[in-house]
């Protein structure tokens, strides 16, 4: 297991070093020269440009900016805007304050409604209620979140406005304290749209898997003997079924994990959410490749440790992994 | 938009008044006047920068000149008046130019303003370490662009000030009669001592960012998107006491959120989002509109060789008289950019209207022209592009220019960018073929539009046509060098007639302007042809 | 078990997979919903009697209203037959999107699944770097860069989408090529493109189909936001992601602007996720011979 260990933690280190490098050349070097795209409707001297790419460092050759940006990563200097000479070190603990409440919210809501949904058509195989949460479940993977997030801010924003229901109205500025949501008060109304809409796309899937796999492992021969042991439908259901149904649904989180990031930026636009996906996108589009960089890093980082966690703890759960991995390597 | 300016108080006699009752007339107002919120729209990252030595967008430069007042500024009405200048005159034919600076003016941290707070302001803005994307206005200084541009020392013997004297004096590199309004723009700032060499960062840190404006940082600029900018009078001012007590703005980054923010409630001004003016300027009120000192408008290449050159004038003429600038005017911007008469803006001093070709839609003529083009043995072998950068709705605009050619029998097509700079450097190396194009004035005079804009120097630059004519380029070159005002503006005026009317080298369509939603307990809003909200003269009931 | 034996069996797995496919409801409403909205994309523009970007002087008026059977947009140009053509473009897209993943993906997954040793490895590394990036910034850097042409669209499209096929026919190749009739058919001498036409593909496939329908309506959704985001296809071109971005300014007043396209675009996906997952009940091995 230590080997493993070591092993996947560096080719998780590769991993990364690859994709920042691909970044690095796709913000960097793919579009030329950034700073002559500051030119716009007036355009600015050749001589002033100079001056700018030599603020920058970007009369370097490109090698030596590699170099350099490496340098300063590990000095954890992010660099500096183009657009506002802001340090990227900053952006990104502002974006980040942001995502990481939206991200937290949603993770939770979508804890509670995989749980519930998965639950339910598990137990209530069959019944009304499991229909309805296959055909839910099934439906949302159609629905982008860009657009049930507009849906959203019109049927709990505009119509409740334009109806004067004052208290089905939830489209509320994103509050700015960590602990809105907890304590009474209106800021937390903020919160439940944007969350909601970024829990609801993974949650459907998670509730299929735990369904699915709960199914499964109530055929299995141990669940059987619990019940024909005499022990109470609960105990059997809490301590034997969900804990082993919840392995699989545990993975499968990991990686819904990586993909967040995609909801995130579609989220933070629609409520136009001053996080790290709306800054990326909105820095993406004016070529401030500094702050795409920078922020891209970590998201990458966050991807490239959820796979390893997920990897190892495939490798903790299922011992024949390990043979595999010995195999390939 | 990269626009720069001035604007303020028009109200500069008042200021040796004022400065008598000094700081406490300030405290006892502020008791009493209510903060106004400005619920602004920033684009991603803005503003760029509120240190007027760097900022090069409007947000940012409005901010800029709360902050920071200049020599001179223009009024609500576009009057240029003296704002730390009492006077100024220049002895040799616009060759140099003296400053007389009013006494008694003082920063917000008690440091008297002195014609070396200029020097200093200026050294530190031209700085080629600093790198101001808006460095390049110091090149009408004699010297400067060496320094600005990192080969010399700072042109020492340029600009002398004499503090005992109060007077600054400024060497031009050629005459410029038009120095004193150029001389408003925020970049020519005055700073004290304690900003000397001041990075690029200096306006993060609330403190440090010190001016002579009649609003101080009430803490320093952090976030941008989700944050706010908070300005508080500055207790030192010298001119009248600014009406509000707090200015708040905050940051959005985005339109729809800024209005719905607005519209709760939380602020007292707020933006329109596109395609919504009619809707809502009928719902809260027009006080918040004006007409700025800009033009949109479309150029034709003139090295290209289906709409360029002399051989395509009627080609040119039939598209310009095509166009239906009423219907851009209503549909896209809901009368708040009206139709173009000219280049030059209605406005700037020396603007005279019916410059262009056509203001009005004149199908029949745009008929006739195209006959007599097509008769000539020419046609338009594949659509013609209609070149545009995307994202500021400039598609609709070009969408409405591709169905009026239509009418004529021309075809055209859309012709999209991605991003501004991108279009604009491609534009600028001649791979467009009708260009969407337009103009801000830098500072209030005439030259500003048609140099830049048309002449053969500018090539590579902001001429964007590629226009190349002797005609033009010698009535400006006339008009620059002469000191005869009423000669220069009659030199100006014909140049713009050369372009537009004989060599139909660009047509205008609509002149800009800036429209604000407005709680109701505004009752004035002041807003310079510069496009410059004059916060501290907002009455609020 | 020799190769005769396995025809038949296989005749009657299809034959299975069919009756299991059109016995589920549910994929039959998808099929049915996915059917008649490609016969309003291919002619739903010709019969609207307008084209997509004919400006008109009706600005923002509702459904129904002189001939504009879904109204019109803030420039006046008919709803009815920029959504039509939005399907259309969409399907464009994600057809050929899918292909060309698809194509990659068989190719390389193949490749790493039957060969395995240090090509699998380079592949499988490639791959993880690749994933970590967001889909989203990889569209960014191509768009912003190359334009937003429909060439350049697709390319980043794929660029997003084919390590997800990837991984699938590697791991598809990999669990059939460790099955007994393939070892078998090794051992009795047969060439490496025997094994692989014969007898891995076809039994790789199953999961194939599957990820066909799943990727079609992924790359749909991933235009779509795209276009939402500002770096996919741009006004004038008709796609849903636009015309759903541009009505976010009418959503409190002309709502319809909106909700029209939206569910379009949710319905187009939506059929083809049902199909998709009528399709992975029927294809299931596991599920043969339940009703």
């Amino acid at each position: 297991m230590f080997t493993y260990t070591v092993k996947r933690l560096l080719q998780s280190l590769i991993v990364v070093w690859a994709a920042v490098t691909l970044m690095f050349a796709l913000f960097f070097v793919i579009p030329g020269d950034p700073i002559s795209l500051k030119s716009g409707e007036k355009a600015l001297p050749q001589d002033i440009l100079d001056n700018i790419e030599r603020k920058y460092g970007l009369d370097k050759p490109v090698y030596v900016q590699y170099l350099r940006f490496w340098g300063n990563l590990f000095r954890g200097d992010l660099g500096y805007s183009y657009k506002n000479d802001k340090s990227v070190n900053t952006i990104l603990h502002d974006g980040l304050s942001t995502s990481a409440r939206l991200l937290f919210w949603g993770a939770l809501f979508q804890l509670i409604i995989a749980l519930t949904v998965g639950l339910t058509s598990a137990i209530k195989r069959g019944s009304l209620g499991d229909r309805i949460g296959t055909v839910f479940s099934v439906g949302i993977q159609g629905i982008p979140v860009f657009v049930s997030g507009l849906l959203a801010q019109y049927l709990f924003g505009v119509l409740p406005f334009q109806l004067h229901w004052e208290w089905l109205n939830f489209f509320k500025p994103w509050p700015q304290s960590w602990h809105a949501g907890v304590i009474p008060g209106d800021s937390w109304k903020g919160i439940i749209l944007p969350a909601l809409v970024v829990a609801v796309v993974d949650a459907a899937f998670i509730a299929r898997m735990l369904r699915s796999s709960l199914l499964e492992v109530l055929r299995a021969d141990y669940i059987r003997t619990a019940f024909a042991k005499g022990l109470s439908a609960r105990r059997v259901w809490f301590h034997h079924a969900l804990r082993n149904a919840l392995i699989p649904v545990v993975t499968v989180y990991g990686t819904s994990l990586i993909a967040i990031f995609g909801v995130a930026v579609q989220t933070e636009k629609v409520f136009s959410l001053p996080g790290m996906g709306s800054t990326i996108a909105d820095s993406a589009l004016s070529q401030d490749a500094p702050v795409v960089l920078g922020l891209a890093i970590v998201v990458i980082a966050f991807g490239a440790v959820v796979n390893l966690i997920v990897d190892l703890s495939y490798a903790l759960i299922d011992p024949r992994i390990k043979i595999d991995a010995k195999a390939v390597h | 938009m990269k626009v720069l300016s001035l604007g303020k108080r028009s109200v500069a006699v008042l200021a040796a008044i004022g400065l008598a009752v000094g700081g406490t007339v300030v405290s006892a107002h502020a008791a009493t006047a209510p903060a106004f919120i400005d619920c602004q729209l920033f684009a991603a990252g803005e503003p760029d920068h509120i240190d007027p030595a760097l900022t090069s967008t409007l947000v940012g430069a409005n901010v800029a000149t709360m902050l920071f007042d200049g020599l001179t500024d223009t009024d609500a009405n576009g009057n240029l008046y003296g704002e730390v200048a009492s006077k100024w005159k220049s002895p040799d034919g616009s060759k140099t130019w003296v400053f007389t600076l009013k006494k008694g003016l003082k920063f917000s941290n008690g440091e008297s303003v002195l014609p070396s707070s200029f020097v200093n302001g200026w050294k530190r803005s031209m700085d080629s370490k600093l790198a101001s994307e808006v460095a390049y206005h110091g090149d009408f200084i004699l010297g400067m662009n060496a320094y600005s541009t990192g080969k010399g020392a700072f042109p020492a013997s340029s600009v002398v000030a004499n503090d005992a004297a109060m007077t600054l004096t400024v060497k031009m590199e050629n005459p410029t009669a038009d120095w004193p309004s150029i001389a408003g723009h925020s970049v020519f700032s005055p700073i004290p001592t304690s900003m000397v060499g001041a990075s690029d960062k200096v306006e993060e840190d609330g403190t440090k960012l010190v001016g002579n404006g009649p609003f101080m940082l009430a803490s320093a600029i952090t976030k941008r998107a989700g944050g706010e900018v908070v300005l508080v009078p500055n207790p030192n001012y010298g001119g009248k006491a600014s009406s509000i007590s707090k200015l708040t703005a905050k940051i959005f980054s985005d339109t729809n959120a800024a209005y719905n923010a607005f519209a709760s409630g939380q602020c007292d001004s707020g933006p329109i989002p596109a395609g919504r003016y009619t809707e809502l300027l009928t719902k809260w009120g027009t006080k918040g509109v004006k007409s700025t000192l800009g033009t949109d408008y479309w150029g034709f290449n003139w090295e290209d060789p289906t709409v360029g050159g002399k051989k395509n004038k009627y080609l040119r003429s039939a598209i310009a008289k095509a166009i239906d600038r009423q219907q851009i005017s209503d549909v896209i911007y809901q009368g708040v950019r009206k139709p173009a008469t000219g280049l030059l803006p209605p406005g700037l001093p020396g603007y005279k209207a019916g410059q262009g070709l056509t203001a009005t839609r004149d199908l029949t003529g745009a008929k006739a022209d195209f006959k007599r083009w097509s008769d000539a043995g020419n046609k338009v072998s594949s659509p013609l592009r209609i070149s545009y950068n995307d994202g500021a709705g400039w598609d609709k605009v070009a969408s409405i220019i591709i169905a009026n050619l239509k009418e004529v029998g021309i075809p055209a097509k859309l012709d999209p960018y991605p991003a501004d700079g991108t279009y604009f450097s491609k534009m600028r190396k001649g791979q467009g073929q009708i260009i969407r194009a337009g103009w801000f004035a830098d500072y209030p005079i005439a030259d500003n539009f048609l140099y830049p804009l048309l002449h053969s120097k500018s090539i590579d630059g902001d001429n964007l046509e590629r226009y190349n004519s002797a005609a033009f380029d010698a009535l400006i070159d006339s008009a620059r060098s002469t000191t005869n005002k009423s000669f220069s503006q009659s030199q100006y005026r014909r140049a713009e007639i050369q372009a537009l009317r004989n060599d139909v080298v660009i047509t205008q369509t609509v002149n800009r302007g800036i429209a604000t939603v407005l709680a109701p307990s505004i009752a004035t809003f002041p807003i310079t042809p510069l496009g410059m909200v004059v916060y501290d003269q907002i009455v609020k009931n | 078990m020799s190769e005769i034996e396995q025809i038949p069996e296989s005749l009657s797995y299809w034959q299975d997979v069919r009756k299991r496919f059109f016995g589920n409801k549910i994929s039959i409403v998808g099929l049915v919903m996915l059917v008649i909205l490609i016969i309003a994309g291919i002619v739903g523009p010709f019969i609207s009697g307008w084209k997509y970007d004919n400006l008109g002087p009706d600005i923002l008026v509702g459904p129904g209203t002189n001939g504009h059977w879904f109204g019109t947009d803030d420039l006046g140009r008919d709803i009815f037959t920029r959504v039509t053509f939005g399907i259309r473009l969409s399907l464009t897209v994600a057809i050929v999107v899918t292909t060309i993943s698809v194509f990659v993906g068989v190719t390389l997954g193949g490749i790493a699944g039957y060969f395995g040793g240090w090509i699998d490895t380079l592949i499988s590394r490639f791959i993880d770097t690749w994933q970590v990036i967001p889909f989203v910034l990889i569209g960014f850097a191509i768009i912003t860069v190359f334009g937003s042409s429909f060439w350049v669209i697709v390319a980043a499209l794929v660029f997003t989408g084919w390590y997800s096929t990837t991984r699938l026919f590697r791991a598809s190749v990999m669990q059939v090529k460790s099955l007994e009739y393939v070892e078998a058919a090794r051992a009795t001498g047969a060439t490496t493109k025997r094994i692989i036409l014969r007898h891995i593909g076809p039994n790789a496939i199953p999961p194939i189909i599957v990820v066909l329908a799943f990727s079609v309506a992924g790359a749909i959704l991933s235009e779509s936001i795209y276009a939402f985001l500002g770096v996919g296809f741009r006004e004038p071109t008709p796609s849903l992601g636009v015309m759903i971005s541009s009505s976010r300014n009418f959503l409190t007043d002309k709502p319809f602007v909106f909700f029209i396209p939206g569910s379009i675009l949710v319905l187009l996906t939506l059929s083809i996720v049902l199909i998709g997952d009528g399709l992975r009940d029927a294809l299931d091995p596991k599920l043969r011979g339940v009703k």
